[in-house]
């Protein structure tokens, strides 16, 4: 089926359909329904996913009036010769035996999320939010939670956004920004930006090729629509062969999982194609190459893992030419000057430090993220942060976002152990520009020495600890220790 | 302030501390060139990135 004729989109006026997809071929016969005649790489991932988490029952709304399907009508299809319908289906995945004959007594606990379907063949996921596969259990993610109702119950579903082009109105490019701004809403607060608004943002620069329907995007042209829409992107290359993936803090992984560490999933692109790196699980103790990369993919679908990035199969994703990082504009400093900062000074300190610094002696590594200061303070009690420490720290003027460089033991990582040993806090505005960002250095603990420094009177304050322990990292996405 | 009635000291944790750059090593030559070419090779990386995206188009 090439296109679906009104009614069969809108059969009826039932308010669901309910499909026990434990029937032999349920699956099957819904994906050819959607996707027509041509496959859909993103659908068969949704239907993979849904099959890893045990899905039992889907519920269909069968007129879902989605916003973003809605701007990008008219915007785009509503505009065609050919009609498209102006509501979507929208896909919810229980994991028990949903009643179709009584759709107000949903559980809560069995759901694992949605995903809109466009009338679109070939093209016709939308929106989706599914919980992360097992897979990704223990490492690392961006994700944030949504919470919708559906027939009168309340749900929720915990995962990074996604959305497929649909080749004509919106592509890589598009779909990438849509997914980071659409996490950045639910996460970061910032407004909800819709397709069309993604597709229009992105106009402008120096234009090449056709924009309707769109041949692409250029990167200035993804810079300049993140930037128009809230965010405050930077841009760095890649390594894009293993033996240039050099040990230091410029490694592919080091640099993709500083941004996952901080809720700013970075986009990835190649000579032609884009995608957005969203978790990462750590396979080995080395830091970089020690840890697996999981992405999405508008073209192929949500929560794929990357088996080597230097060795990619498709075309597509070859090379990894260069990251866009997704930040706020409250976040001057870079991941990668702010680590640079905390490792000056820990190494600084480590190598005059007193004969019995315990973190003298151990093997360091560095774990680095921006978060919010409130946040981060709330939860050093139940890191298992040293009473008197939290305190010095609770009682210090932070901005509203801070950079920390966690100093982690790398033995205590690798046996799964808390592995924080200490930390320097950063501005997130200090000046990139005052090296060596010292006037940035909010606070500074190692082992034995927590110092911190009054940002108006430089009035600096310190303790002692007698008996420095190990305690979790403060990143978010991850509530397990030493995960990564 | 400091006049108004009722003012209580905030009792601040820990003790007040001198200038931290001598302990952290900030002043040594060595030190500082090694930041400073960690800095200039970030700084590369973001210059490569600009200059490589040209021509590229992502669809």
């Amino acid at each position: 089926m090439s296109e679906w004729s009104f009614l069969t989109w809108s059969p009826d006026d039932a308010a669901a359909a309910v499909y026990d997809v434990t029937v032999d071929g349920a699956w099957e016969q819904l994906v050819d329904f959607y996707a027509g005649e041509t496959p859909s790489a993103p659908l068969e991932r949704i239907v993979t996913l849904a099959r890893e988490h045990g899905v039992r029952s889907l519920v269909v709304e069968q007129r879902h009036l989605d916003a973003d399907w809605r701007s990008e009508h008219a915007a785009f299809h509503g505009r065609l010769f050919r009609r498209h319908p102006s509501v979507t289906h929208r896909w919810h995945l229980f994991t028990d035996d949903v009643d179709p004959a009584d759709l107000t007594r949903l559980d809560p606990a069995a759901y694992r999320g949605h995903a809109v379907m466009r009338p679109l063949p070939a093209t016709p996921v939308g929106r989706t939010m599914i919980t992360p596969p097992p897979g990704l259990d223990g490492g690392v993610r961006c994700e944030a939670t949504e919470r919708l109702s559906l027939f009168g119950t309340p749900l929720e579903v915990r995962a990074m956004p996604f959305l497929s082009q649909d080749a004509e109105y919106l592509r890589c490019a598009h779909a990438t920004l849509w997914m980071v701004l659409r996490h950045a809403h639910l996460a970061h607060g910032l407004p909800r930006q819709l397709t069309s608004a993604v597709h229009d943002a992105a106009l402008g620069g120096v234009i090449v090729g056709r924009q309707v329907p769109s041949e692409g995007l250029s990167v200035q042209q993804m810079m300049s629509g993140a930037t128009t829409l809230g965010l405050s992107p930077g841009l760095v290359h890649l390594p894009t062969r293993a033996e240039n993936d050099e040990a230091g803090m410029l490694t592919l992984g080091g640099i993709l999982c500083r941004y996952v560490n901080s809720q700013a999933p970075p986009i990835v692109i190649s000579r032609a194609h884009a995608w957005v790196v969203v978790g990462y699980r750590r396979v080995s103790p080395e830091s970089g190459s020690g840890v697996r990369l999981w992405r999405h993919d508008d073209a192929r679908g949500p929560y794929l893992e990357v088996a080597d990035p230097f060795d990619e199969v498709d075309d597509a994703h070859r090379p990894w030419q260069a990251a866009i990082l997704p930040l706020l504009p409250q976040v001057y400093v870079t991941a990668e000057r702010a680590e640079a900062a905390g490792e000056h000074w820990f190494r600084g300190y480590v190598s005059q430090a007193d004969p019995d610094e315990p973190i003298a002696t151990a093997d360091l590594t560095w774990r680095t993220y921006v978060t919010r200061a409130d946040e981060w303070l709330e939860h050093l009690s139940s890191r298992g942060v040293d009473p008197e420490l939290a305190r010095l720290y609770r009682l210090t003027p932070m901005p509203e976002y801070v950079w920390v460089v966690e100093a982690v033991d790398r033995a205590a990582r690798a046996d799964g152990r808390p592995d924080v040993v200490g930390e320097a806090i950063l501005d997130s505005t200090a000046s990139t520009h005052h090296e060596p960002l010292l006037s940035g250095l909010i606070a500074l603990h190692g082992g034995r020495l927590a110092h911190r420094i009054g940002p108006d009177h430089a009035q600096r304050r310190e303790i002692r600890i007698d008996a420095p322990g190990h305690y979790i990292t403060g990143r978010r996405g991850s509530p397990r220790p030493g995960a990564g | 302030m400091a006049g108004i009635a009722g003012k209580r000291t905030v009792v601040e944790p820990g003790e007040p501390a001198g200038d931290l750059a001598e302990r952290l090593g900030l002043h040594r030559p060595e030190q500082q060139r090694a930041f400073r070419a960690t800095l200039d090779r970030v700084r590369d990386a973001e210059l490569r990135a600009e200059y490589e995206s040209d021509g590229i188009r992502l669809r």
